[in-house]
């Protein structure tokens, strides 16, 4: 019997070979063969297409032979919708599969992080590099402005959730929420196919219009049949922050160069004349030398210092704040794995560990993996199995922006010692001692008393039996397979500012809230197999899927703590809660046919109906259909060669909707506030009796489901012994009907309108390149191009709104607009001429201008390049990857101007112009010189927010892995590795790394202010099997 | 699966389809309070007003007239808060007018049209010519009947004021008889006391006919209808229609949370010169100084020459050097929505108007105790809230006997000119915590138009350059979605141009 690793199946129409002969066989349905050789005969050879050629020692009786796939060549087997294998070569559309070798190079145990860079038309768009942060992975571009753009995460057959349960909103305060990809373990997996087009996902329905990630972990399957494998595998990694912003150290604290102790500017005098201060210069009598400096020469006092309790009077220096504040992150991944195969069975139990500390202090993420796959056969018609997976996730974060840990560290004047002198005054811990006033928090303070945590226990996984027959026939073959899967987690956060906080209500505030969710999965599929005649076969696929959400939040918020060092909720003075309870129901019936001919021409149609419970009454039903055709060309006898081994073209066109969450309209309880409150001044319950009004969001009861048309086309050729293998895909999506919540006039009553409006298109070119141009038992090159373009267009929004509104501020924002590329932002422009010169005011500064798209987010294009290169034992693999163009707003990097800690802004003796004109039109020839001057200048640009605005192209190397295989027999192997990952190599930004930013939303890559920062690093593993 | 098991399944388990009306007034109650009056639109107009200096960030640019007076951004939040409101007391005036479980509740019917007229007329004060009539109206489904509401003339939303205001103080007559129940403490003002509201509606009446006094047909007998309206309302302070729930924990005073967390204003120097100049005794416990920033303590300053006041116009963009107002920090004061002192201020005001000099002035003695009573709680409500350093406690002293010799030494320059110092007063005495600075917005905008805003001598340089916002400009969200408010906004540069039509103006 032939059999294929990837799947397990048998292996029909193989050729059975006796080496240096003519006399041989094919392998039947079942991939078996038999053969009657000459006693000489030693050796068989064994291939099938898509499949090593692979040579066997001959031997009485039955024989089991495995072959491995080829991964060069483009007849592999690859998983599609509802798990069925199908030939790479027989669909009409692009997907492009990843398997775990090159997902796990570099020891990432982030899934989100370890596919960046190796698969076209898809964007990973990373918050930072903290443990456990959210990242956005979109494929060929957004289809909603506010809702979800995640694809559907199917791990073995279970769709299971990947989303964030909680947004970041607005993006300007508060901590990152991850996404419950997160809970994957990259160890565990043995491939990923993603379904990027909507003809790829259309099975799936409403929910696939992002398209799907196709997860299969690993099972045994495949596995010689024999004993167990246990494999262990272990890596630590050291994090360091990817970039250090360039900081001056020649000023001190203080603005127009007069020393301040409490200003959060360093625009003060030079650090190395503190000592002259009149009021804190040790050089000169002042109260706080009682009037006598024959002690303090060449000291100044810093009353911060004497609040701590230490001698207030030191000599200046600058201080490299920024680099004392973060230490080295460590991150160990533990992973143990029992896998066996057999006759009747096989089994896959694998344990894994994360453990991670952040590169801030008191960050850090914990999760424990523990996962089982069994599969039985329990006759030649029947076949059973479960996979199960328990997962603990916790991860301990700060919040950004503008309340965030990093607002008192990277603007913290480098004549004062942050990192040396207490963050709270003496013998009272609660009272902050920082360098600057207002209601920043002291970042020290921070990590002793505000915590912001989350923590999910998750269970996910499914059961299944499967029934097949041939009906004792040779051409038919019915596969009726059943499944029961459910996805449960509960995750709870708390988020504490401690006693003592300023930026919160007085005296601390805790807020605890969280999710449980379950969702239940069943599903039914028949498949049936015709193989008609040599020239024609066919595929039916019928199926019912029914799927059941129910999730439940608690909230509960408490502040004002009674007294300090216990901040708990029973501490709390005041308190408020809330709880949801929600229920989605989706039942979906679905059908797919395909025929082929001759391995030549590939046909395909599905269709799926979905019934959704969250849709009004009327409009719960809809219909997706999709087409897809796959021409292989080289099976044509004139077109054979030896040059183009193979060439394809394929086309598909498919449409896909998503549904709103609706409601029928309701009242709420509000609270008050608005964007002046950095605390919420007033809620109910007042005096015992709460309040209620219509809720700001009316829901439209007419509401249908967005629809998303797409086309594609694409080709895809092997050139040289399959040695060269290029694809180009294009797609054109047009979304319409979008659901979003309309922007409302105010004088309704209502803010927004749940209803359906919009238009989105996108249109993605793709191409993969790859080659292997050196192939040899000791030697081995190949490399992968991974090129994409995908340009998202918003083409209209509903009537009278020009703009949505995605995060950020009132100005700058991130939004999306008609007529620009999705996203873009928005706000304060500079001041400028029909010629687009500057126009500068009598002072010679330049001027805020009308507010307008300051800059647009999405790239040009982005490149990823793979390379593996094997020389005997050592394997050398590195992940290049550059995105050109998109811009940010960068807020740090901006105010480090502003606050004069910048390098730039160090540079401040001289003189420049700023170019332009005056108001009369005059080249502008005022001269802005000396600190003053640039201080001036710095305040002024930092109201104009398109000087914020930065360039995010970058070239980084996202890994680089070297592994040796230090033995390699039947009975044991030992591995070793050594990885470095995101070394940033260049990019467009002055300071900081482009892919630290605000939002786990749509805003996600173009908003960064005193975001976490992003992280490289460098690592040793081991992996021992036997 | 059918569409009944589908509807259970997506029936929203958390928040009700139906409230009774009378919760719906809890909560416009609350939001009138403290997001309409005491929020946004009264700090923007403190500033413009010169109660404070806009000193940092917003109230900064507001205070240099850069781009927040004209932008459509700046007054989007208060502006959307009043609709909600108005959308919610026209379901509850619905409701009370024909759910049969609701009927008959007409004490709760009177309280929602007076604050429907409330709400109504502060955004035509502000704005001049607004939605009104097709704001907030909503169809069977709670769809937006009006997606874009249509502008109504300034005059026409004061007519429906006014018939508002009638409708209420008859209803007000009756009782609570609805099978849905009396209000109750659902009314935080009044526990749902109809003879109180009754006086409260004819307060408001007072202020409103005021407001339109300069375009009456019958100036002496709408004065006169002013007075009694007057009389029929308020006996004391303890009649006043404030919100007085914030207990300064957990519940803020809206002015007080904002300068916690935004620390924007400094004290005005055109104000406290004013004062000063009439050796008022407010100057000398009203002003602070933040001593640590890092420990947001302040020392009280009783010596009104050490007041580091910010020059109204021309202030430094900078934090904490400036000194604050006390009130600026009065956590747990009351939000006035229509004060005694105001009730008699207006009184003095037509007295004055009338010639009846020495009514006038024994009318101003009863309304500047009023309004040293009503500073004193709100200084010593700060007094509570913040941590003082410094030789002295701070200390506040605007007693009956304070005012007393205050209002006596300014006889004389009273009976120079005694409208001129009614007014001056009535600036000065909403000068606090109270919300109060958009009645004085609309005093002086009033006095402007007729030719007498130098009664109260503002202070801002930019003033005479055209650059005094004699009106608010729209809100984004319907200068963005509303057509016709668009074309009415413009570039936003009429807000410097073209006064409401009370003013003088013609929208």
């Amino acid at each position: 019997i032939v059999i294929s690793q990837s799947d397990g199946l048998p292996v029909v129409g193989a050729t059975v070979v006796v080496k240096g002969s003519t006399s041989g066989t094919i392998t039947d349905i079942d991939g078996k063969f038999s053969l009657n050789v000459s006693e000489s005969a030693k050796t068989l050879v064994v291939s099938f297409i898509g499949m090593k050629k692979q040579e066997v020692g001959i031997k009485k009786g039955q024989m089991k032979i495995t072959l491995l796939p080829d991964e060069r060549s483009l007849d592999e087997v690859v998983v599609t919708a509802m798990g069925i294998s199908r030939e790479k070569k027989a669909l009409g559309y692009a997907v492009q599969d990843i398997n775990s070798d090159l997902l796990n190079q570099a020891s990432n145990a982030d899934l989100a992080g370890s596919l960046q860079g190796k698969v076209a038309g898809v964007q990973i768009t990373p918050s930072s590099g903290m443990p456990g942060a959210s990242s956005q992975i979109m494929i060929r571009g957004a289809r909603s402005f506010t809702g979800d753009n995640s694809p559907l995460y199917v791990i073995d057959g279970l769709p299971v959730n990947s989303t964030y349960d909680e947004s970041t909103l607005d993006g300007v305060s508060g901590a990152d929420f991850s996404n419950r990809a997160i809970d994957i373990d990259p160890n565990d997996i043995e491939s990923i196919d993603i379904l990027k087009g909507q003809a790829a996902s259309a099975l799936y329905g409403i929910r696939a219009s992002n398209g799907v990630i196709l997860i299969t972990t690993k099972s045994g399957r495949g596995l010689a049949k024999g004993k167990p494998q246990i494999t262990y595998s272990t890596s630590v990694s050291f994090d360091k922050i990817s970039r250090y912003p360039e900081l001056q150290t020649m000023y001190a604290q203080g603005s127009k160069g007069v020393y301040d102790p409490t200003s959060s500017m360093s625009w003060g005098p030079k650090i190395s004349d503190l000592p002259n201060d009149a009021n804190y210069g040790g050089n000169v009598a002042n109260k706080y030398n009682n009037f006598n400096p024959s002690g303090t020469q060449g000291m100044y006092y810093v009353p911060q210092r004497a609040a701590a309790g230490l001698n207030p009077w030191v000599k200046p220096q600058a201080y490299n704040n920024v680099k004392e504040f973060f230490r080295t992150g460590v991150t160990w991944n533990n992973s143990l794995n029992v896998a066996q195969a057999t006759e009747k069975a096989n089994y896959s139990f694998s344990l894994g560990n994360s453990d991670q500390s952040g590169i801030i202090p008191s960050t850090g993420m914990k999760r424990y993996n523990a996962k089982g796959t069994v599969e039985v056969k329990l006759n030649s018609n029947w076949t059973t199995g479960f996979s199960a997976n328990y997962v603990n996730t916790s991860i301990d974060k700060l919040p950004t922006a503008n309340d965030g840990i990093l607002a008192t560290v990277f603007p913290a004047p480098p004549s004062y010692d942050l990192a040396g002198i207490p963050a709270h005054i003496a013998n009272n811990p609660y009272v902050q001692n920082n360098y600057r006033g207002g209601s920043f928090e002291a970042a020290y303070w921070m990590l002793d008393n505000v915590s912001f945590d989350e923590q999910t226990s998750r269970f996910y996984g499914n059961a299944y039996a499967n029934y097949k027959t041939k009906f004792h026939t040779d051409n038919h073959t019915l596969n009726v397979k059943y499944q029961l899967g459910t996805d449960a987690y509960t995750t709870d956060f708390e988020n504490v500012w401690g006693y003592g906080s300023k930026g919160s209500s007085k005296n601390g505030q805790i807020e605890n809230y969280g999710w449980k969710s379950v969702m239940l999965n069943s599903l039914l599929t028949v498949n049936y197999d015709w193989k008609i005649n040599s020239d024609w076969s066919f595929n039916a696929l019928l199926g019912n899927e029914f799927i059941q959400n129910n999730r439940l939040r608690y909230y509960e918020y408490g502040d004002s703590f009674n007294f300090p060092g216990w901040n708990h909720i029973q501490n709390a003075t005041s308190k408020n809660n809330e709880m949801r309870d929600l229920t989605n129901r989706t039942v979906g019936f679905f059908g797919s046919a395909s025929a082929s001919y001759r391995n030549m021409l590939y046909l395909t149609v599905t269709g799926r109906n979905d019934y959704v419970s969250n849709m009004p009454t009327g409009n719960r039903s809809f219909f997706y259909p999709s087409v897809s055709a796959g021409f292989v060309l080289t099976e044509l006898e004139s077109l054979k060669n030896d040059v183009v081994n193979f060439a394809k073209i394929r086309a598909s066109y498919a449409e896909v909707g998503q549904a709103g969450d609706y409601f029928n309209n309701y009242y709420y309880t509000p609270s008050y506030g608005s964007g002046f409150y950095m605390i919420t001044p007033l809620m109910f319950p007042i005096n015992g009796v709460n309040g209620f009004k219509p809720y700001y969001v009316v829901f439209d009861p007419k509401l249908k489901p967005q629809n998303t048309q797409s086309y594609e086309f694409g080709f895809d050729l092997n050139f040289l012994d399959n040695r060269i293998g290029l694809s180009y895909t294009f797609s054109r999506q047009n979304v319409k009907d979008q659901i979003f919540e309309v922007p409302l006039a105010g004088s309704t009553g209502a803010q927004s309108m749940l209803t359906n409006g919009g238009r989105i298109h996108t249109n993605a070119h793709e191409i993969t390149l790859s080659a292997n141009p050196v192939r040899m038992k000791n030697f081995n090159w190949d490399f992968a191009f991974n090129w994409s373009k995908v340009d998202n267009y918003v083409d209209a929004l509903a009537d009278g709104v020009e703009s949505i509104f995605l995060g950020g501020f009132a100005t700058p924002q991130v939004r999306a607009g008609i007529g620009d590329k999705f996203p873009v932002i928005y706000g304060n422009s500079y001041m400028r001429n029909e010629k687009g010169e500057l126009i500068v005011d009598d002072k010679g500064l330049p001027q805020i201008g009308e507010a307008k798209v300051i800059g647009s987010v999405s790239p040009d294009f982005r490149l990823g390049f793979n390379t593996s290169f094997r020389v005997y034992k050592f394997t050398l693999s590195a992940v290049l990857d550059w995105k050109q163009g998109g811009h940010m707003y960068g807020g740090t990097e901006g105010l480090l101007d502003f606050y004069g800690v910048s390098k730039r802004s160090g540079d401040r003796e001289g003189s420049f112009i700023v170019p332009g004109v005056k108001e009369n039109g005059q080249p502008n020839d005022i001269v802005i010189s000396g600190p003053k001057g640039y201080q001036s200048y710095y305040e002024t640009i930092n109201d104009i927010h398109e000087a914020a605005v930065y360039e995010t192209s970058f070239v980084k190397l996202r890994e680089l892995a070297l592994s040796y295989q230090v033995l390699n027999k039947p009975w044991l192997n030992i591995s070793v590795n050594a990885f470095a990952r995101n070394i940033l190599l260049w990019t467009a930004m002055p300071d900081f790394d482009p892919e630290s930013s605000q939002g786990n939303t749509n805003m996600s890559g173009a908003f960064e202010r005193f975001s976490l920062p992003a992280t490289s690093s460098y690592g040793l593993g081991l992996t021992v099997k036997f | 699966c059918t569409d009944s098991i589908m509807d259970d399944i997506n029936r929203d388990r958390n928040h009700p389809e139906n409230v009774p009306a009378k919760f719906l007034l809890t909560e416009v109650i609350t939001s009138t309070a403290f997001n309409v009056t005491g929020g946004d639109f009264s700090l923007y107009a403190s500033v413009y007003i010169e109660h404070e200096t806009g000193i940092f960030g917003q109230m900064y640019n507001a205070d240099i007239r850069n781009g927040e007076p004209n932008v459509a951004t700046t007054y989007n939040n208060a502006w959307n808060n009043a609709y909600a409101n108005i959308k919610t007391l026209k379901i509850a005036i619905d409701k009370l007018e024909n759910d049969p479980f609701e009927q008959g509740n007409n004490v709760s019917l009177g309280i929602a049209k007076v604050l429907l007229a409330y709400n109504g007329a502060i955004l035509t004060d502000l704005f001049g010519d607004v939605p009104f009539v097709q704001a907030g109206e909503i169809n069977p489904d709670n769809t937006p009947k009006y997606m874009q509401p249509k502008i109504d003339k300034q005059e026409e939303v004061y007519k429906e004021v006014f018939q508002l205001l009638d409708d209420a103080v008859i209803l007000f007559d009756k009782k609570d008889e609805g099978s849905s129940g009396a209000i109750g403490r659902n009314d935080y003002i009044y526990g749902g006391d109809a003879k109180i509201w009754k006086k409260a509606a004819y307060a408001l009446k007072a202020r409103y006919m005021l407001h339109v006094l300069d375009r009456s047909a019958d100036k002496d007998a709408d004065m006169q209808t002013i007075l009694t309206c007057v009389d029929n309302s308020f006996a004391s302070a303890k009649d006043e229609l404030k919100f007085a729930v914030y207990n300064g924990s957990s519940q803020l005073n809206p002015y007080a949370g904002f300068t916690m967390s935004r620390d924007a204003m400094g004290a005005s120097k055109s104000l406290v010169d004013k004062m000063i100049a009439l050796n008022d005794p407010r100057a000398k416990c009203s002003f602070m100084q933040c001593t640590d920033p890092r420990n947001y303590t302040f020392e009280q300053i009783t010596d009104p020459a050490k007041i580091e006041t910010a020059p109204n116009g021309e202030p430094v963009q900078t934090q904490f050097k400036y000194s604050y107002s006390m009130p600026s920090l009065a956590a747990s004061a009351p939000t006035q929505l229509m004060s005694y002192h105001e009730l008699m201020f207006i009184k003095a005001e037509v007295l004055a108007r009338k010639g009846q000099n020495d009514d006038a002035y024994i009318t101003l003695k009863s309304a500047i105790e009023a309004a040293f009573a009503n500073l004193q709680n709100s200084i010593k409500a700060t007094i509570d809230y913040c941590d003082f350093t410094g030789d002295a406690d701070p200390a506040v002293d605007l007693s009956k006997t304070v005012a007393d010799a205050y209002h006596t030494a300014l006889k004389a320059a009273f009976d120079t000119d005694p409208l001129r110092m009614v007014m001056l007063q009535k600036y000065l005495s909403f000068f606090g915590s109270s919300g109060e600075s958009v009645e004085a917005y609309n005093d002086y905008r009033r006095l402007k138009g007729e030719g007498k805003e130098d009664y109260i001598d503002l202070k801002n340089p930019l003033n005479v350059k055209e650059k005094f916002p004699l009106r608010y400009g729209y809100g984004q969200s319907d200068v963005s979605a509303n057509q016709e408010v668009k074309k009415a906004f413009g570039n936003g540069q009429y807000v410097y141009t073209e006064p409401v039509w009370w003013a003088g103006g013609t929208r």
